[in-house]
């Protein structure tokens, strides 16, 4: 999959990073069991330094959504991938609820904001289909 | 007949170079124009179309009389001095294209702060995770055929010894007469040997690095950008392998035409016939699929919100990638065709000083063994 990094946008790098993987794992563009560049490679590639992939790895490996074998490489997790485990529910939560808050004090309606969540689940599974 | 060998010496390097230099601007990639980055959709704009052709023509006006004297040079001056003339003559040309092209460089980089053309634009670094997956290299098994035609080179030598003149020629002038000779001894198998590993070790290490450099993908059009830099990279791998083999096996057979013919002009002949043959495939690979696949057609269409991530400032003169951010060694040359090194890598200057110490280590040890 493309992997495009934007160096001026407010999101960290390493962030932007982790973000694109999990969501070619969700569009199916990365399959389980899919080679990932080295962080060697991955980092020259892009031109940015190597701690910066090292902690995106890190934390799609504590995610689970890939695997890091000393010789193997880097590999994405095999299917079913990582599910959504109790701690991940925890984590969603804590995120979604200022996202909430703010729709709610902007005076957005309940309904308005399941329709964002709908459209971006429609077009993932759309891909997924293909 | 020394006459013409001594165009064909010039016409296979002066030409070569200029005309190459000349036609650089013109092989970059899309979004960048003479060492300076820009947006694809200016790659036609009419200013930086005149800053290129006027480097271009500034380059053949010197060319045309600096590869006339050294014609003059090497037909008319003495015989010793004649290989300074075309030393003198390259070290010319090398200074004077330099020149140009800095001035090129410099309009260049003046217009696009004047212009801004990057406002409003989203710069991106975009690279291809599954690109080393596809084809990008003929396969590494090529090389056993070095291998096997080294060991020939040995066993033939071996078998055929006792046939072998007396006396073995290592190298011939530019008229077909032998230049230095040497009394038979096994102990030469190991000058044609070692320019055989030589010239492996060599590609193998080309090899490596069109494998290993930069996956650079344009942000612009992506998709186009992974195919054109596969093919790029698949034709330089199949040049580099079947060109350096060539060599091998013509360095092996240096000993052995002595066996087949009487002529020694043939041995002059070879060489040069195939040193033409590798330029102008050089010049043909370049001139029809530019830098990184840019001259190759294909459909995508470009998308104008999207531009390469601006690294001018890592690029010294617009030709020396200097990025201690970067951890990547080989990157894409932006003038030029093929591969330049981050010289923020200190593995860099290890590769250099390793590279001059064979050089060194090459001319001391010819000068010790044969004098």
């Amino acid at each position: 999959m493309l992997i495009k990094i934007d160096f001026k946008a407010d999101t960290p790098l390493y962030e932007q990073l982790r973000l694109q993987i999990i969501e070619g794992i969700a569009r199916g563009l990365l399959k389980g069991g899919d080679d990932l560049p080295s962080v060697r490679q991955l980092a020259g590639d892009l031109g940015i330094n190597l701690h910066t992939v090292n902690k995106a790895y890190g934390l799609l490996k504590a995610g689970g959504f890939i695997q890091v074998h000393r010789q193997k490489g880097v590999m994405v997790s095999p299917a079913p991938g990582p599910g959504s485990t109790k701690a991940y529910l925890t984590l969603l939560k804590k995120q979604l609820r200022p996202l909430a808050v703010e729709a709610y004090c902007r005076g957005m309606q309940k309904q308005e904001l399941h329709s964002i969540i709908d459209a971006v689940f429609k077009s993932l599974q759309k891909n997924t289909e293909e | 007949m020394e006459n013409i060998i001594t165009i064909i010496i010039i016409m296979s390097t002066m030409v070569p170079l200029y005309l190459i230099f000349a036609f650089f601007p013109y092989l970059t990639r899309r979004n960048i124009c003479m060492g300076v980055s820009i947006p694809e959709d200016k790659f036609a704009d009419p200013r930086l179309k005149a800053i290129k052709k006027t480097y271009m023509v500034s380059l053949l006006v010197t060319g045309a009389p600096v590869t006339g004297l050294a014609t003059a040079g090497m037909l008319l001056l003495p015989q010793d001095l004649r290989s300074y003339a075309l030393g003198a003559a390259i070290l010319i040309s090398i200074g004077s294209i330099f020149l140009y092209y800095v001035r090129a460089y410099k309009k260049t980089r003046a217009l696009k702060q004047k212009e801004k053309w990057s406002a409003g634009k989203t710069e991106l670094a975009v690279t291809e995770t599954a690109f080393r997956k596809g084809k990008i290299k003929v396969s590494p098994l090529w090389f056993i055929l070095y291998g096997l035609v080294i060991a020939c080179t040995l066993i033939s030598f071996f078998a055929l010894y006792d046939s072998l003149p007396g006396t073995i020629v290592l190298n011939y002038d530019s008229l077909g007469n032998p230049g230095t000779a040497v009394p038979k001894s096994p102990a030469i198998i190991l000058f044609p040997l070692s320019v055989q590993l030589l010239i492996t070790l060599l590609m193998v290490f080309v090899y490596l690095v069109i494998g290993k450099a930069k996956v650079q993908i344009d942000a612009g059009n992506p998709e186009a950008s992974v195919t054109r830099n596969r093919i790029f990279r698949y034709a330089w791998s199949a040049y580099t392998v079947f060109m350096g083999l060539g060599m091998v096996i013509l360095f092996g057979a240096i000993l052995f035409l002595p066996l087949l013919t009487g002529d020694s002009m043939i041995m002059i002949a070879v060489p040069l016939a195939y040193t033409i043959i590798s330029v102008v495939g050089a010049v043909v690979l370049s001139l029809v699929l530019g830098q990184s696949g840019s001259r190759l057609k294909l459909k995508g269409k470009t998308a104008g919100k999207e531009i390469n991530r601006d690294d001018d400032r890592y690029w010294k003169l617009g030709s020396f990638y200097y990025n201690p951010e970067d951890p990547a060694l080989f990157v894409e040359k932006r003038f030029g065709i093929g591969y330049t090194s981050n010289f923020a890598r200190p593995f860099t200057w290890v590769l250099m000083a390793l590279l001059l110490l064979l050089i060194a280590g090459a001319i001391i040890a010819s000068v010790f063994a044969f004098g």
